[in-house]
Formats: structure tokens, C-alpha cells, sequence
């Protein structure tokens, strides 16, 4: 069993998005997915593409849990909408600072993590692009709501993938994902210095390739129990503490 | 026939890696790999031990025919690295070097690399170069294509996942810019690239350790390009880059 936890409901090709993501992943062995909006983080039709979201949610229940944005400089109606869309059935807040123009620990980011923390959802967080979107940014945010869940996506990426190591490392309520993250000493790292506990297998699909992705982890070689904590057990665990 | 454009052999300290070479020459087998360029392993050797490593990478290449090798020097050491390259081009006989200007300290394309770069101009050879962010974006690379008509460079890594949106713009403009495709994930991406500039600048790497050739061999056969797209990428531009018999 496998939880790719960062997939985007993202149109590459005529046919439909969610068929052939769901299609591609199951052919994976991927039974559930993390699914989030793509066109909302460019802050372009923030509440019709967070809704295809949790419509393919509802369409699949058990099977796509779905998370949302908002577009952070909307202040209070941003507010608003994510509580919305939480009772609406939202899992997961993803944030993406490249995108939304501000960094990972801008203060217009807190009512949102509060939100999040105060509801039980988790919060992802586009990492490893400089200047906004930097592990140790989101740190900040990590050591101000403690018991909020964050999951830094692409662990740093290529050139801040120590600073998602150092940042799982000093707060509990951080977590990594390995989408996009394509060094495997890196991966191999991670686990070695945060322990299988804290990584969880995503593949950025249908940006990225899931059948690349997916292959990468498999070649670090880990022990069996490493393996399924990152391909399944952690996701799992987050799922079941979070709301 | 299968050209394997780059591998870093060696330890490095800083991703905690050993590649040895009897490693590379069992995969080169495993995998019918013809010929393998090889590189110093990230560290020191980029910074001040260049050459000790060079010679290194020398006497591998020198043992086992299908080895290429590719030399380093550091630019803020501009005598000794003008001396070494004298060194690696007339004496070792190698075909290009390697920079990694985010461990090395400068921007790619300051004046700084220019002497090296009119080294490798007088000797018709190569640079490699990582790619990636700042200091080494593909724009930044192909700044010092600009600069440097005759050198052909070949960008590791692609723009390295985010940095691929500069890739296009930066190989449409100059055509003594190549990449390799190794450690991009964006097989949907690597499509569009090679049909709108065709294949012939593409080039096969594993980039061991930090990747996997199995795994870049799966990626090339995802690509849904023709036999005449995939040889070039797997061998034949690597073979007249390298001007392999």
C-alpha cells in the first residue's frame, strides 16, 4: 500500500485530470492520494479550482484527500474561505510562498496556520526556492504554532535540502516530503539523521513523473520498515491525528 | 551503444558518499555502457586539490579506455589552474573540465572563468557545468555561451527541477549550449524540450551516486520520442561532443 501525499489536480494532456492522475497512480500501487489545487497557488481562480478539489474528493472518498489554498493576500476573506472549504471537508492547508509572494514566515501567513492548527489539518509548505520559500522560514512558523503539522515539500530541494534536514530535526511538528527531491545520498540522509519517521513519499503528479519519483525511493535501499513508514505510515499516521 | 555523460568518482564528505570504480565498471557492464565520463567527487577537489584529483582522474582514464576524463581547476586560483590546465590538456590528454560554481564561489558567467575559458577554446575542449540555481542558472550559463562561441557547454543536471523553465530560452539562443538529462523528474517537460529544439543537444547521464542509471535509463525509455531522438540522446551526440571513435 502507498500515500503519495503531493499530487495537483492539474490538467497536462486533453484528457481529464483526475482520471488519468488516478489511473497513472493506481497503476503505481498508489491507493491514496493527497490532492491539491494548481491554478489557486498562482492565486488565479482560487475558489472554483480549490472546489474541483474537494468534488474529487467527495467523488472518492477514502481514496483523495483533499487539500486547499488560499490566496494569503486576501486577509479576512482568505480567512473565511479556509474555513470554508475545512467545513467543506479539507484535510490539508498547502501553501506555496514562490507563488503567493511572500515568505514562508510572513505574518500574513499566521491566521491561516492558526486556522489550521486550531482545526486539525495539516499544512504544506512549498520549500527549497529561494527567497521564499525556505525551510528554515518555515521553522519560524513551526516554533510559533506548535501544534500545527507541517510538511515541507521537495525536503529543501537542491540547494536548501540541509536546511529541511536541519529544520525536521529541531522541530517535532515538522515533516518532509521526497517529491522532486532527486538526490539519493539526500534521501538516504534525511533518513538517516531524522529517522523514516519523518519522510513522506510524495511525487508532485502529474508535474513531475510519479513512475520516476516512485522508483528513486526504491533505490535507496532502505530496510523494509524505513520503506513503509515513507511510503505509507507516516501519511497514515498524520491522516488519522489530524482532524 | 550507450555514452554516460557524467558520474563523479570518489568520497564526499558533504553527501556522504564513497563511488568507487569498481563500482561504475561493474554497472558500465551491467548496463553495456561504451563509455562513462568521469569527474573528481564533490569537494575539496573543486576548492584547492585539483591536482591531485585531476591525476587521479587521470591514471582511471588512462587504465580503462571507456573512461573520460574530465578535469577541474578553481578560478580564484588563476596561475595554478592556468598551469594545470596546460597540465591536463597537453600532458593527460583529457577532453574537458568540470565546474561547480556553488561550491566553487563565483558566478558562472563573471569574468573571473574567462582565462579558464580561453584555455579550453585554444584546446577545442569542453566545460561541464552543474546546473541549477544562482550561482549556475542555465540564463547565467548561457551568459558566458555568449561570451564564448567556440567552447561548447554542457549544462548537469538540466536547470536542476525549477531552474528547467530557463533551460529553453537558454539553449533556443545559443547553440553551443547542451544538457544532459539526468536528476530531472519532469519526464512531460523533457518531451516538450527535445520537440521544439530537437534532440541533437540532449546527452544521457546517471549522475551516480547522487542518481541512478537504471532509473535514467527508465526516463529515457518514458519519452515518447523516435529511435532517432533516443540514439541521439543515448550515444551519438555524446560520441561527437567527445569526438569518440
Amino acid at each position: 500500500m502507498i500515500i503519495d501525499a503531493h499530487t495537483h489536480y492539474m490538467s497536462t494532456s486533453n484528457s481529464d485530470p483526475l482520471t488519468s492522475l488516478l489511473d497513472t497512480e493506481s497503476k503505481l500501487g498508489v491507493s491514496i492520494i493527497f490532492l491539491m489545487p494548481f491554478r489557486a497557488l498562482y492565486r488565479k481562480e482560487v475558489f472554483q479550482d480549490n472546489m474541483q478539489v474537494i468534488n474529487a474528493a467527495k467523488k472518492y472518498p477514502g481514496r483523495i484527500i483533499p487539500f486547499v489554498t488560499v490566496d494569503p493576500w486576501d486577509g479576512e476573506k482568505a480567512v473565511q474561505e479556509l474555513k470554508r472549504f475545512i467545513a467543506l471537508g479539507a484535510k490539508g492547508l498547502k501553501l506555496h510562498p514562490l507563488t503567493q509572494g511572500l515568505p514562508a514566515h510572513s505574518e500574513l501567513y499566521h491566521p491561516l496556520v492558526e486556522i489550521a492548527e486550531r482545526e486539525g489539518i495539516i499544512v504544506q509548505f512549498h520549500t527549497g526556492t529561494p527567497v521564499y520559500s525556505q525551510p528554515l522560514q518555515v521553522l519560524e512558523l513551526a516554533q510559533t504554532y506548535t501544534k500545527a503539522i507541517f510538511i515541507l515539500a521537495h525536503l529543501g530541494l537542491g540547494m536548501l535540502w540541509y536546511d529541511a534536514i536541519r529544520a525536521a530535526k529541531k522541530a517535532d511538528n515538522i515533516y518532509v516530503d521526497t517529491a522532486g527531491q532527486r538526490f539519493i545520498p539526500v534521501l538516504k540522509l534525511a533518513v538517516k539523521e531524522l529517522g523514516s519517521e519523518k519522510i513522506i513519499y510524495g511525487s508532485d503528479a502529474p508535474f513531475l513523473s510519479p513512475e520516476v519519483e516512485l522508483r528513486k525511493i526504491l533505490k535507496c535501499n532502505l530496510p523494509r520498515e524505513d520503506l513503509d513508514n515513507i511510503l505509507y505510515y507516516n501519511a497514515a499516521r498524520l491522516l488519522s491525528i489530524t482532524r | 551503444m550507450l555514452v554516460d555523460f557524467h558520474v563523479e568518482i570518489g568520497r564526499s564528505d558533504y553527501y556522504e558518499v564513497n563511488f568507487n570504480i569498481n563500482e561504475l565498471l561493474e554497472l558500465m557492464s551491467k548496463y553495456n555502457v561504451s563509455y562513462t565520463v568521469i569527474t573528481p567527487a564533490y569537494g575539496v577537489a573543486y576548492i584547492c586539490d585539483f591536482d591531485k584529483a585531476n591525476r587521479e582522474i587521470y591514471l582511471m582514464s588512462k587504465k580503462y579506455e571507456k573512461l573520460i576524463g574530465f578535469a577541474t581547476v578553481n578560478p580564484w586560483l588563476l596561475n595554478e589552474s592556468i598551469n594545470e590546465l596546460e597540465n591536463v590538456f597537453r600532458k593527460y590528454g583529457l577532453r574537458g573540465i568540470k565546474l561547480i560554481p556553488y561550491l566553487q564561489g563565483f558566478s558562472i558567467n563573471h569574468k573571473i572563468v574567462y582565462p579558464i575559458m580561453d584555455h579550453l577554446a585554444k584546446y577545442r575542449a569542453l566545460l561541464y557545468v552543474l546546473s541549477g540555481y544562482h550561482p549556475q542558472s542555465p540564463l547565467e550559463i548561457a551568459d558566458l555561451a555568449d561570451a564564448f562561441p567556440e567552447v561548447n557547454i554542457v549544462m548537469g543536471f538540466a536547470g536542476f527541477t525549477d531552474f528547467w523553465m530557463e533551460l529553453l530560452p537558454a539553449m533556443k539562443r545559443y547553440d553551443n549550449l547542451y544538457t544532459d538529462l539526468s536528476c530531472q523528474s519532469n519526464v512531460r517537460a523533457i518531451n516538450g524540450a527535445v520537440k521544439k529544439l530537437g534532440s541533437e543537444r540532449f546527452l544521457f547521464a546517471s549522475s551516480m551516486p547522487y542518481s541512478d542509471i537504471e532509473l535514467e535509463l527508465e526516463k529515457i525509455r518514458m519519452l515518447d520520442l523516435n529511435d532517432y531522438d533516443k540514439e541521439n540522446i543515448l550515444w551519438k551526440n555524446a560520441v561527437n561532443l567527445l569526438r569518440l571513435p
